[in-house]
């Protein structure tokens, strides 16, 4: 166990940094001077020129970055006059998190339930209607969902807030459209996990011992078709987090990914790297939770997984 | 899982190990009766998925938006980017069968003008990412040890950053446009293909007809060509399949925050964006598009689906 | 069966533990109180970065710098009214200003002091492009040029409690120029203190304005609170002011429908027709141009550069265009046609609009296209060339910052007029401040730009005086001596009719040749909740004026 940890954090570490080398060189490829332009102010250009040393050798800057971000210190803005990246991040990261949050647990409850109401009735009516709404999920665009939910239950039945990110009610709209696409891929390997696992020995040994079906369904079935289901919980993490980028523009939440999607817009290059790291070491660190989790849960993870 | 000559009864396993003593000049015959396999493989995919209607009606819908994607703009006698005042905002008709925009444009002229950049862009791309995908995959399973550690640690680092990050960092640096949306895409999605292709290159080269083939002298190009490609292509075709829809949707989460195909040119995902802006007062601008991109990415799901029930040894009976 | 109970315990815990999250989480976004303050909520299209009045000029943030700051004086409702200034002399020569203060206090309980304008005056000089406005200044474009110290600018504190304002012309709109938020004071203290972040938090500002600034999260909202020191304090009747930043003008229009925001811009005359019909539209009169600049020097290249330079080019394109056409049809009449920079409601002087006094007016560009006219001139052009057909013209830039794909926004009929006399055009969509970016000096990066302007003072010179050689708040100016020396000379005139006359002269002079294409003015339409009262509208500055307005619900 020790060793799959140690084996799990070298691999992250690793590709911290093989990330944070390819950003900065990423910037260094930007057509022209990325800190160049009449709008930004000599004085922040010239703090930004000292930041990254980009008088200096290209090693040496390379070191000074390094140093940098190892600091925690991603630098100034380019666009926004004043304000610092590491500051853009604590500010708009909670709101994502809380976003993310409640996306992935609608999407866990809702997407499991649907796949287990499918399984049970495979090949019946309620099967295909879970299908249906499952592709449906997976085919309408984000923004197309967005916009008609922002129309329907805002303007037209005026039930709830249209935008923002205040109170409690202001949640529900973005994190069901954040959800949706997350719900719909739990739900397709719920209902596979399912239907692998209702024809497993041990069910059918449950059944032979003549437990009644409520019961091998609940604590059979579904206990055990929900264990693969934690191996797509990395990238549904991943997914939560890019859909976030259009969810939060559209409902003018304060995220990072508002953040991410603006920065990109101005070409404001020193928060778009800020922000690719920071979602980068977010993502590894989750990863490596859902791996540690994965290892505890599982024990065979312990003898097969090195 | 897939292709295994084993799984297909004893018989060919036995003559394999008879010919594994023949002379090398002999290796022709190995390879017809693989390749016989293979067709029969495909002639029976092909039967499972015929019985798929779903996955056959997707593929109905794709063709023929292909088709209306190439003689579409060319049915009505409009330009997609040809503004005409003195026609805004009509509702669909027998003159603008789906209306117009608030420059006058010919919506059914957009809509697969559109087409043509979008499928283009998400068929080019999943096919250059496939191509890169089963090179460095075979290359990374074939070659194993430390080339196999270093390419796959490369692939840990690409997984771990969303795509659309990278597709975002990719645009930011070239700009806008369709070669570089291509261009991003193939450079950032190969990952998961390469994955693929090296696990099953890595149970390949144990399996007993690699090593006979190998035995026999043959190079590893044609190892590749004539017995891990062909071996591997389900697997390629229903991955390549899912990948088209996510080059798809991330054209048009790109055009939807301005990084994506620049006017006059149009996309599903452009038209997608300024029909939300249009949605309260002119919906048919909206849902025309919306449900154009929705029924491709249902199809391709459909087909992807189709492809992988089909091609699954586990779901053959 | 042993792993199914294994995976039971630590599954289990894991779901509760995410379930005892999210409760935790809705309790804590949950909103408890309501109580019956006066709210004014406001919506802004574009990102607050900077609430510094000298760094950034956008509607969106003088929304906010003319509430929490106070100038010298301020205009409201077409009215001037004291501010920071309780009283103040003119000279009669019209070029010494004396404004004398107030007892006022700043949020943080330190006095607004002569000083703090001083100190404002010559920041903005020093950092502020947009600063080129108070060029009448005495030595205000020699400081922006870095020719001249801080201490010889034409502004000056004798006391405390005494402002003394230099100029160099007697310009007769000064009064209103100097009640901008950009001439509001400012602290030397906490520019200092706050070094790069100055502005950028709601810590780092004091307010001095009818409200304070108390909340700032970024990219979601701006909470103002009434000042109860304010001057006028019994007068100001809201006790909070709110300010969303929301990015996408659906979104804006859908809150207002569900009476989240107090008034919407309507963005055709289609929605504002809908608004007529509820009884929620205002209209009323505002100034403002959007117009096409050519950059004339063709980005260093010299066959661009001739080109682009010649008048005959600028005028093929703009009898190509369709002012009215494109109004009626895709604007749904949403806008007037511009032939001249100016919008004919402008005033120049007491009694008189600028179109009751211009003779310019279809004189040089007109309002429907003249594609017979736009083919001679562009004939003469291609002969300057010595080509033989428009193909031969090379491909040229447009630069816009709005999506070109938006078919609201004249980008896109640009480019249709383009196209259509056969020019080879590669759009550069340059979002937010990228746009700045290119557009601005040194960079120019531009054949043709979408732009626009609005009147900082209710004055034809606002519209022309951007264009003098020595202005840094636009991209390419004019660049021509005589109208340079026009405008100067407007300034210098104190008898106002024949100020006119002046101005009239320079604006038949850039209409004419000027790298620069009017397209439209615009018409102001507002939908304003029922429960408003008192919201005022200004044809200059800021157009919407929220702050003596009340809420009644």
């Amino acid at each position: 166990m020790a060793k799959y940890i140690l084996n799990r954090l070298l691999v992250a570490i690793l590709t911290m940094f093989v990330l944070t080398t390819a950003t900065f060189f990423l910037l260094r490829l930007v057509p022209g001077d990325p800190f160049a332009g009449p709008k930004v102010i000599p004085e922040i250009k010239e703090r930004l020129r000292i930041h990254y040393g980009l008088d200096k050798p290209l090693a040496e800057q390379y070191l000074i970055y390094m140093g940098n971000i190892l600091r925690g210190d991603f630098g100034y803005s380019l666009a926004k006059r004043g304000h610092r990246v590491n500051e853009v991040i604590k500010d708009a990261f909670p709101q994502s998190l809380d976003l993310g949050i409640r996306a992935m647990i609608t999407s866990i409850i809702f997407g499991i339930f649907f796949g287990i109401i499918a399984a049970l009735n495979r090949g019946k009516p309620l099967d295909y209607l879970t299908v249906v709404l499952v592709l449906i999920g997976i085919s309408v665009p984000s923004f197309v969902v967005a916009a008609l939910l922002q129309y329907f239950f805002g303007v037209y039945l005026k039930i709830l807030p249209v935008a923002r990110y205040d109170t409690f009610w202001h949640t529900l709209m973005p994190s069901f459209a954040l959800s949706l696409g997350t719900m719909a891929v739990l739900a397709r390997y719920m209902r596979a996990s399912m239907l692998e696992v209702m024809t497993a020995d041990y069910i059918k040994t449950a059944r032979a011992k003549g437990l009644r079906n409520t019961q091998i369904v609940i604590h059979h079935q579904i206990r055990n078709a929900l264990f693969p289901i934690l191996t797509i919980l990395g990238p549904a993490i991943a997914m939560v987090l890019t859909g976030s980028f259009i969810i939060e523009s559209i409902f003018a939440i304060p995220g990072l990914g508002r953040h991410y999607v603006l920065a990109m817009q101005n070409l404001d290059y020193t928060l778009v790297m800020g922000l690719t790291l920071f979602f980068g070491f977010f993502l590894i660190v989750m990863n490596l939770l859902v791996d540690f989790m994965y290892g505890i849960i599982d024990p065979r993870v312990r003898y097969t997984r090195k | 899982m897939y292709v295994i000559p084993e799984n297909k009864g004893g018989g060919n396993i036995i003559k394999h190990k008879q010919q594994l003593f023949t002379p090398l000049d002999h290796s022709e015959k190995i390879e017809s009766v693989l390749e016989t396999e293979t067709i029969a493989f495909w002639s029976d995919v092909w039967r499972r998925f015929r019985n798929n209607k779903p996955a056959l009606i997707g593929i109905i819908i794709i063709f023929i938006f292909v088709i209306f994607a190439i003689i579409g703009p060319l049915m009505v006698p409009y330009q997609y980017d040809k503004v005409d005042l003195f026609s805004t905002y009509k509702n669909p008709s027998g003159v603008h069968w789906f209306g117009t925009d608030a420059l006058g444009r010919d919506i059914w002229c957009r809509v697969w003008t559109g087409a043509r950049v979008s499928l283009f862009i998400a068929i080019v791309s999943a096919l250059s990412q496939m191509v890169i995908g089963i090179i460095v995959g075979s290359i990374s399973g074939l070659s194993g040890g430390k080339i196999d550690m270093i390419i796959m640690r490369f692939v840990d680092i690409l997984i771990a950053i969303p795509f659309l990050i990278w597709v975002s960092l990719f645009m930011l640096v070239m700009g806008p446009g369709i070669l570089s949306i291509i261009l991003a895409f193939s450079l950032t999605q190969w990952k998961g293909m390469a994955r693929l292709v090296r696990g099953e290159t890595l149970r390949l080269k144990e399996t007993e007809f690699a090593i006979a083939a190998k035995s026999m002298g043959a190079s590893t190009w044609r190892l590749i060509r004539k017995h891990i490609f062909p071996n591997v292509l389900p697997v390629v075709i229903v991955s390549t399949t899912f990948q088209v829809t996510n080059a798809i949707f991330g054209e048009a989460f790109l055009s939807y925050i301005g990084l994506g195909i620049q006017p006059p040119m149009t996309s599903w995902g452009k038209l997608v964006a300024s029909g939300i802006a249009e949605m309260r007062s002119f919906p048919f601008m909206l849902f025309i598009p919306a449900i154009f991109i929705s029924l491709t990415m249902l199809s391709l799901q459909l087909i992807g689906d189709g492809l992988r029930d089909a091609t699954d040894p586990k779901l053959r009976q | 069966m042993m792993k199914g109970l294994y995976i039971k315990n630590n599954l289990f815990k894991i779901v509760f533990g995410l379930l005892l999250i999210a409760l935790v989480f809705t309790i804590a976004m949950t909103s408890v109180a309501q109580t019956e303050e006066k709210v004014f909520t406001i919506p802004t299209n574009g990102g607050l970065d900077n609430l510094d009045p000298r760094v950034l000029l956008s509607t969106a943030h003088a929304v906010v710098q003319y509430a929490i700051f106070e100038s010298l004086v301020r205009t409201h409702d077409g009215e001037l009214l004291p501010g920071m200034a309780e009283t103040w002399e003119i000279s009669d020569d019209g070029m010494t200003y004396t404004f004398h203060l107030r007892d006022a206090k700043w949020s943080d309980g330190k006095p607004v002091t002569a000083g703090d304008f001083v100190h404002a005056f010559v920041r903005m000089f020093e950092i502020c492009p947009a600063s080129s406005i108070f060029d009448d200044i005495k030595n205000g474009a020699q400081l922006r040029a870095g020719e001249v110290t801080p201490e010889e600018l034409g502004v000056k504190a004798p006391d405390e409690k005494t402002v003394v304002i230099t100029l160099k012309n007697p310009v007769p709109y000064f009064m209103g120029l100097i009640g901008l938020h950009l001439g509001s004071p400012g602290r030397e203290d906490l520019a200092i203190k706050f070094g790069d972040g100055y502005g950028a938090t709601a810590e780092s500002l004091a307010s001095c304005g009818p409200f304070i600034l108390t909340e700032w999260k970024h990219e979601d909202k701006v909470v103002m609170e009434k000042n109860p020191d304010y001057w006028n304090a019994d007068k100001i009747k809201l006790d909070k002011v709110v300010v969303y930043i929301l990015p996408a003008e659906q979104t804006q229009r859908n809150m207002f429908d569900n009476g989240e925001i107090d008034y919407y811009i309507p963005r055709s005359e289609a929605e504002a027709v809908e608004y007529e019909a509820e009884g929620k539209l205002v209209r009323y009169v505002r100034g403002g141009i959007r117009d096409l600049h050519i950059n004339k020097h063709g980005q260093n290249d010299p066959v661009k550069a001739k080109i682009l330079g010649n008048p005959n080019f600028m005028k093929a394109i703009s009898y190509a265009i369709d002012r009215q056409g494109y109004i009626d049809n895709v604007l749904q009449g949403n806008g007037l046609p511009a032939t001249v920079q100016t919008p004919p409601v402008t005033g120049i002087y007491p009694g008189k609009t600028w179109g009751e006094v211009s003779t310019n007016y279809g004189k040089y560009h007109p309002e429907t296209a003249d594609l017979a006219r736009s083919k001679a001139y562009m004939d003469k052009v291609l002969e300057d060339m010595g080509y033989s057909s428009v193909d031969q013209l090379p491909e040229f830039d447009f630069l816009t910052s709005m999506d070109p794909e938006d078919p609201k926004d004249v980008a896109a009929y640009l480019l249709s007029v383009f196209t259509d006399i056969g020019l080879k055009i590669n759009v550069v969509y340059a979002t937010g401040k990228q746009y700045y970016n290119n557009l601005y000096k040194p960079a120019l990066a531009y054949d043709f730009a979408r732009a626009g302007w609005g009147p900082d003072y209710d004055d034809p010179h606002t519209y022309m005086g951007y264009w003098t050689s020595s202005s840094m708040d636009m991209g390419v100016t004019f660049e021509n001596p005589e109208f340079d020396a026009l405008l100067d000379k407007a300034n210098k005139e104190t008898d106002l009719v024949k100020r006119a006359q002046i101005l009239n002269q320079a604006e038949a002079l850039f209409s004419d040749i000027a790298p620069c294409i009017p397209i439209m003015h615009f018409k102001g339409a507002l939908a304003v909740q029922p429960w408003v009262k008192g919201l005022t509208t200004a044809i200059s500055g800021l157009a919407i004026d929220y702050i003596y307005s009340d809420i009644v619900k």
